[in-house]
């Protein structure tokens, strides 16, 4: 790397580096993702309720189930009659009592209506799924154990792409889901890392420094330098989180048991091709937002044309049922090729298709190129707003400069 | 030998051209002062002396040719506006400017507490710039310029904001440079200190050139035929004197177009009139400058 573009983009580094909000951009979001896993875990605790719950049966089929060995969090209590149920609900020994009513069939399979459910407060969400439950299984307790857990276990629909490379099952796989939180990554990367890039040139501009800079270092090293410096520092909060998420999952899979976390197995061809798309996609879009911010007389403005380069990346949202009913489409592909919308669409055609690996590398090759123009650009705009020093940003005058800049004319007026 | 070398240099900014045809040279070694009115394109004539603005015609050329990323480490430059890192201690900030003309980390650090120490400023090193007084913010600026050692300076108004003591200190390095051999060409409203220090000045109005040459040439051309004489009592009727002015000390004799100073020595010696002071009647650079800018006096 050229000396003097290093030196500027350490001076940047350590400038977002050594700053308090950066250690706490870096906490932000698995502090966020954990305090929702944790609301959510608190909800789920505030529903579950594992107080006996009282059973009448005043019918003859079900009169083992209370006697089975099957291992539930639930205590079921027999009562012989409503009576001594309710006295039981007042008493505070149950949370609930269910009253089957009698049937005249000694049949399992016959059917039960009007099961009444009887409590003083809500019972826990638990209690009516663990009942069914059980009913369920006494129901059909004539057949083989494996048939009684698999129809307990309920419906499970597994949807499978022709080729048989991709399948929706009840949970994804870990390859479906990895684009798109690297479409997340990169949004929240370019959200906090947009202050940076906005004020890398409107501080120079405050402090005075750009004509000292432009005595020692030509437009693009500046400008590269500090895009290299600011990006890094995101690369850095991303790498962090990667390495929080690890934490999270190993203690989630050797600790809490969680089987998904154990059976994590990522495509390595998948996490190049990401790393491939997202890094340069976050270099174009910050360093778009540098060129945007070279040419703009006040940050406020500035903010609200970058959010127009946000909106890009969001084209893909457009098309989702496109990309969805046919991922294998030219339009599919096409977004698939165009950086600011690559990484997205990327995400939405793993979700269903293994995208072919020359689609992949060209989308790469062509993302990697936009950012390093998007560099020279944002080198280019930043001369510009020199000689435009305070005056207000236009997309027109920004077009005629990049077609002067194209045609070898530099230097414009002031 | 010519550091700098400006030829017939143009720029238009919306129609209106803001240098015209400015030329000139500036040689090693020498103070060349560059003068003018606020808007006559200094600023721009240095803009583009530095590569930072493309000029619209003519050329630039500087240490012997055209500008290349590796003479920006050759040149010195303090703009007008000081352009210092406000939250930055005055130490980490003049190591990061250094460091950007080329020189290694340790090498800046050794000439950066070197120059804090000969300008005064190694107690405030880990001072914030923005804690600092406008006059030690200058004397950074000026650190910034001369850090790496270059063989050209562009100064645009060293002196803004300094005290007589710290100016005279600034003046004593700015010759101290030029013994070592190094350029330093001088914009300046200061006109005292142009005529202290500048060797050759160019002095725009308007973007074009309206005077260039040696200093002391300049002040010859625009010398009226008087003497400025300062007697011990007073002076006598002296013939060939059109008009006696009063100064605060002596008297300026304006001469008629027959006679000249010596004639008017010659005189005063043989009268045996005593005198402490006897001097060409030069205009000051003030009065020079007033005369071509406001005036319209021809060079």
């Amino acid at each position: 790397m050229n000396p003097k573009l290093l030196k500027v983009a350490i001076h940047e580094f350590k400038a977002v580096f050594l700053k308090k909000s950066f250690i706490i951009s870096i906490l932000s979001l698995p502090l966020f993702i954990a305090m929702m896993v944790t609301l959510g875990f608190i909800k789920i605790a505030n529903r579950t309720d594992i107080r006996p719950v009282g059973i009448v049966d005043k019918s003859v089929v079900y009169k083992d189930l209370y006697s089975s060995s099957l291992k539930e969090e639930i205590p079921f209590i027999p009562f012989q009659t409503a009576e001594l149920a309710r006295e039981a609900l007042i008493q505070n020994k149950i949370q609930a009592y269910f009253i089957i009513p009698r049937i005249e069939s000694s049949d399992p399979g016959s059917p039960v209506s009007k099961i009444e459910s009887v409590s003083i407060a809500p019972p826990g969400a638990n209690v009516t799924r663990q009942f069914y439950d059980y009913l369920r299984m006494k129901r059909i307790a004539h057949f083989p154990p494996s048939i009684i857990h698999r129809a307990v276990r309920g419906s499970q629909i597994i949807t499978q792409t022709l080729d048989g490379k991709r399948e929706w099952g009840s949970d994804p796989s870990i390859n479906q889901i990895l684009p798109v939180f690297a479409v997340l990554a990169v949004i929240f990367l370019v959200v906090l890392s947009s202050s940076s890039l906005m004020q890398a040139v409107v501080k120079e501009k405050e402090n005075r420094t750009i004509e000292i800079l432009l005595t020692s270092l030509s437009p693009y090293q500046l400008i590269a330098g500090k895009i290299a410096g600011i990006i890094a520092a995101g690369l850095i909060m991303c790498i962090s989180w990667i390495i929080f998420g690890a934490i999270a999952i190993y203690i989630g899979g050797q600790y809490l048991g969680i089987q998904w976390f154990q059976t994590l197995t990522p495509d390595f061809q998948l996490i190049v091709g990401i790393v491939g798309i997202a890094v340069p996609n976050y270099i174009m879009f910050g360093a778009l937002m540098v060129a945007v911010s070279s040419t703009v007389a006040e940050m406020k403005e500035g903010a609200s044309i970058t959010s127009q380069f946000l909106f890009i990346q969001m084209i893909p949202f457009f098309f989702v049922q496109r990309l969805v009913e046919d991922p294998t489409s030219v339009l599919s592909v096409l977004l698939n090729i165009f950086p600011p919308t690559a990484l997205m669409s990327y995400a939405f055609r793993n979700m269903f298709i293994v995208v072919p690996f020359w689609q992949v590398g060209i989308s790469v090759a062509v993302s990697a190129l936009f950012a390093f123009a998007s560099i020279k650009l944002a080198a280019y705009a930043f001369h510009l707003g020199v000689l435009r020093y305070g005056k207000s940003f236009s997309w027109a005058i920004f077009i005629n400069a990049i077609k002067s800049y194209s045609t070898g004319k530099r230097g414009g007026g002031a | 030998m010519n550091v700098v070398s400006v030829s017939n240099l143009v720029k238009n900014f919306q129609g209106v051209n803001a240098v015209d045809g400015v030329s000139f040279n500036v040689t090693k070694g020498e103070i060349f002062g560059l003068l003018g009115p606020n808007g006559a394109g200094k600023t721009t004539t240095i803009r583009m002396m530095l590569d930072i603005f493309k000029p619209d015609g003519g050329t630039v050329e500087i240490l012997g040719g055209a500008m290349t990323p590796e003479k920006k480490d050759r040149i010195g430059y303090i703009p007008e506006e000081r352009g210092l890192y406000l939250d930055l201690t005055l130490e980490r900030c003049l190591n990061y400017l250094g460091s950007l003309k080329g020189i290694s980390k340790k090498e800046v650090r050794t000439r950066t507490d070197k120059w804090l120490e000969r300008l005064e400023l190694a107690p405030h090193k880990r001072k914030k710039i923005k804690e600092l007084s406008k006059g030690m913010q200058q004397k950074a600026q000026i650190i910034v310029s001369i850090l790496h050692s270059p063989e050209l300076i562009i100064v645009d108004e060293p002196f803004s904001g300094l005290d007589p003591i710290n100016t005279q200190l600034v003046k004593e390095i700015i010759l101290e440079l030029r013994s070592q051999g190094v350029t330093i060409i001088m914009s300046t409203h200061q006109m005292h200190q142009v005529e202290e220090l500048c060797d050759n000045i160019v002095l725009i109005d308007k973007g074009r050139v309206l005077l260039h040459d040696k200093l002391e040439t300049i002040k010859r051309r625009f010398a009226a035929n008087a003497v400025i004489v300062q007697p011990v009592g007073t002076l006598p009727a002296i013939p060939g004197i059109d008009a006696v002015t009063p100064l605060k000390k002596g008297v300026k004799l304006s001469l008629s177009n027959n006679t000249n100073p010596q004639d008017v020595l010659k005189f005063i010696v043989s009268q045996g009139i005593s005198i402490e002071k006897f001097e060409l009647a030069f205009p000051s650079l003030d009065e020079i400058y007033i005369r071509v800018v406001k005036e319209g006096v021809a060079a």
